[in-house]
């Protein structure tokens, strides 16, 4: 049976303020990252941070939503989390 | 109360419950009485290093926004021991940004004592928060 909803809510944990919303399954996983920098005020340093699933970056920001949650399984939502890259100097 | 306590206790009361839970970093506080110093203990365990449990003292002194936090590994089971020995190895499977041959040894991360006053004392502590050091630490140790 096919899923009625073209969206899922996603979760995003980050040192600022989360995002929890629901995201169309065609946009880019892009859209998710852009929203979680926000929070953090971190736009201006995007390379600093990543997007991680289960603790593994999910290191293609242009891939579907929808495309990730069939290949991870995410049904009924997801919890990523923004974190900053460690910088060394 | 001291202002720079009043600080240091806030922004440890808001560490994200869901970071401490995922890396189980169980921070806990000690103030030596008539001391001027706060000390934070954060559980961390490194994937690099085979699982191995380390124990972050963080060191709150009347001078931390400006200095840094003062860091040390401690003893996992007696946190008033600090020594080299619980430091990550200087050799074999080494965490990048620790320096635990350097003199002193320190962390080349921001936020901390080592990076804004021995390493680059020339890069102010700004804005950088207890979360992000941590989580900075965390991903170095599991790399």
């Amino acid at each position: 049976m096919s899923n009625p909803k073209n969206t899922i809510r996603i979760v995003v944990v980050t040192t600022a303020d989360d995002v929890d919303d629901e995201f169309n399954l065609n946009q880019p996983l892009q859209v998710v990252f852009n929203r979680a920098l926000h929070e953090v005020g971190g736009e201006g340093n995007r390379d600093q941070f990543a997007l991680e699933y289960n603790d593994v970056v999910l290191p293609d920001l242009s891939r579907k939503i929808g495309d990730l949650a069939t290949e991870f399984g995410w049904v009924d939502g997801v919890v990523l989390d923004l974190v900053p890259k460690p910088v060394v100097v | 109360m001291a202002e720079w306590r009043d600080a240091a206790r806030e922004e440890i009361a808001g560490l994200k419950p869901h970071f401490v839970a995922k890396h189980d970093w169980s921070p806990h506080v000690i103030e030596p009485e008539g001391t001027d110093v706060l000390d934070l203990v954060v559980t961390l365990r490194s994937k690099r290093l085979g699982g191995r449990v380390l124990a972050l003292r963080l060191r709150y002194q009347p001078d931390w926004r400006v200095a840094g936090r003062r860091e040390a590994f401690v003893d996992p089971s007696d946190p008033s021991r600090a020594a080299l020995e619980y430091w990550p190895p200087a050799c074999g499977p080494n965490v990048r940004g620790i320096k635990t041959r350097h003199n002193p040894p320190c962390i080349c991360l921001r936020g901390v004592w080592g990076y804004h006053s021995v390493l680059h004392p020339d890069r102010p502590m700004g804005d950088t928060t207890l979360l992000d050091l941590l989580l900075e630490l965390q991903a170095v140790l599991n790399e």
